[in-house]
């Protein structure tokens, strides 16, 4: 495909998702969360896995949404494949155990007492949806540090496949592929990214993932108070796949290179936090039209150790290497074609 | 050798572009994204209107069945329309809207057919997130399942239950309808 063309597809797609994350709604918080946000600001997700296990107080509820994300994956063939993700939180329940209080004819107020005086522990249950497939998460693995979270979680899916009775339904789940993602927040601005493996059927192959919550401010605008808010999340997607194009209109000419110092350069590396602390209003301008880094040059070059954006395709996979435009087609022939470059998150799955 | 390879391999992607070009494309990169977003707002605006009542939500819900078709349902429930939910009618119900647990005791979503037990849950409006788990006895053999077109549901023995789950975005309309049998 023509790289213009497919340039401007993903520069669209990335509008897509913006549009997308702004169908968001705001999703309510238990009430031991709120104080947390407070403190770590308006990013939700990551403020409730960081506090999911409950350790600060308040009452527990049985149920609640830890990560709802709505992205991107984009495959070897450079098709790009809506996804969405949600991962809840649950306390176990004991199917027989509460058929047990059903048949005492307790009173809906003394069984949730029953329930809620109950040891049992909390667990993680999620689903994702993959274009048209569905998939559910198991062996799932969420773990937090400082500003970033990261899932780790098998993909299943019923044996005899979905909206089919099976004959043995004993026969359960089959494993169906794996996901990876690392979720990084600051100033409520949210983005993951990350990897998927898809073991067989019509989306069999190996994609990378780039998601924004669908709650709040992710890479959306939806709890923005104008438009500019959300630029920083969609730029940053949106850079990330017509970076190589411009050469100097990838994350570095958008302002992100210049951190701290209100645009003009000169441009540095950044880290991954760095640049997803970023926003317009700390640059008090528009990114897009920022002084000194505007067709300059300017070349972003991601630390090595960055994994999210070298794997969404932003990162120069190694700074002699002398890549200052990065296209997701180019780092998906080297993720192909050159395993041994790439990231940790990647040589899971390219290997 | 590596290295020669990338090299080979990013000059010919597309770094020939005039530079009036790309402020050319970078600018309407930047109107498309105001217009969207502008496009949503008033999008909201017209959910937030209330005029055609398709406020959207999510409902995640664990509903438990005895052999009588009694149904304890736990879960999270984030709706402005609780009172128009057909599932809730005549429960026991306990919600909080500041978490959107939801407790609720029924009998009403079940009916008796023969031998058989039909379930039939439906909650009406546009529902961002809709996963539904549908814990039905062991002994139950389930017969036929039907539910909304934007839910793929899944049935397997779980939890010494026979599990029903349905999971799907944005649904409009989330239904689901299950017939079986207990057995002996």
């Amino acid at each position: 495909m023509n790289p213009w063309i497919r340039t401007l597809f993903l520069g669209f797609m990335t509008l897509m998702l913006v549009s997308f994350a702004d169908a968001g709604h705001p999703l309510p918080l238990e009430p031991i969360y709120h104080e947390e946000i407070l403190v770590r600001g308006p990013g939700l997700v990551a403020a409730q896995i960081v506090d999911m296990d409950h350790t600060g107080g308040g009452p527990p509820v049985l149920i609640s949404i830890v990560i709802s994300e709505v992205g991107l994956a984009l495959g070897q063939a450079d098709e790009l494949i809506p996804v969405r993700l949600q991962v809840e939180r649950v306390r176990g329940l004991d199917p027989s155990r509460v058929r047990m209080l059903l048949g005492e004819n307790r009173t809906l107020g003394e069984i949730k007492a029953e329930i809620e005086g109950a040891e049992e522990g909390y667990i993680h249950r999620g689903n994702l949806r993959f274009g048209h497939a569905h998939y559910l998460l198991e062996n799932l693995s969420l773990s937090s540090e400082e500003l970033n979270t990261t899932l780790e979680a098998d993909l299943m899916e019923p044996v005899w496949g979905w909206c089919a009775i099976p004959d043995a339904p004993e026969s359960g789940l089959e494993l169906a592929g794996r996901i990876f993602v690392q979720t990084s927040l600051a100033n409520g601005s949210e983005i993951g990214a990350g990897s998927l493996v898809i073991f067989s059927g019509p989306y069999a192959g190996s994609y990378a993932l780039v998601l924004a919550s669908s709650v709040g401010p992710g890479l959306g605008i939806a709890a923005c108070p104008d438009w500019m808010d959300g630029l920083a999340g969609s730029e940053l997607f949106g850079a990330c796949w017509i970076g190589d194009w411009s050469g100097s209109l990838g994350l570095g000419s958008l302002g992100f290179g210049s951190l701290g110092s209100g645009c003009p350069g000169p441009c540095r590396k950044v880290t991954v936090a760095e640049t997803i602390r970023f926003s317009p209003e700390s640059a008090g301008m528009p990114p897009f039209f920022c002084p000194g880094c505007w067709m300059s040059g300017c070349p972003f070059e991601p630390e090595f150790d960055d994994v999210i954006l070298r794997d969404l395709g932003c990162g120069g996979l190694r700074p002699d290497l002398g890549v200052h435009g990065w296209y997701g087609g180019d780092v998906f022939d080297m993720m192909v074609d050159e395993p041994n470059l790439l990231s940790p998150l990647s040589e899971r799955f390219w290997i | 050798m590596i290295k020669g390879d990338l090299q080979l391999r990013t000059p010919d992607r597309g770094s020939k572009l005039p530079a009036s070009s790309r402020l050319l494309i970078a600018v309407f990169v930047l109107l498309v994204l105001s217009s969207s977003s502008a496009f949503a707002s008033d999008s909201r605006g017209e959910v937030d209107d209330g005029e055609a009542g398709e406020a959207s939500g999510s409902i995640v819900l664990d509903v438990y069945l005895d052999y009588e078709g009694m149904a304890l349902i736990v879960g999270y429930l984030k709706t402005d329309r609780l009172e128009e939910l057909d599932f809730l009618e005549g429960s026991e119900l306990e919600y909080d809207e500041d978490t959107g647990e939801i407790y609720a005791l029924t009998d009403g979503l079940t009916s008796m057919l023969g031998e058989e037990t039909r379930l039939e849950f439906e909650a009406e409006g546009l529902w961002d997130e809709c996963h539904l788990a549908f814990y039905l006895p062991k002994d139950a053999t389930v017969l036929t399942v039907s539910s909304s077109e934007e839910l793929a549901y899944s049935v397997t023995e779980a939890e010494g239950s026979m599990l029903v789950e349905a999971v799907g975005y944005e649904v409009e309309g989330a239904e689901v309808t299950i017939d079986y049998q207990i057995q002996g």
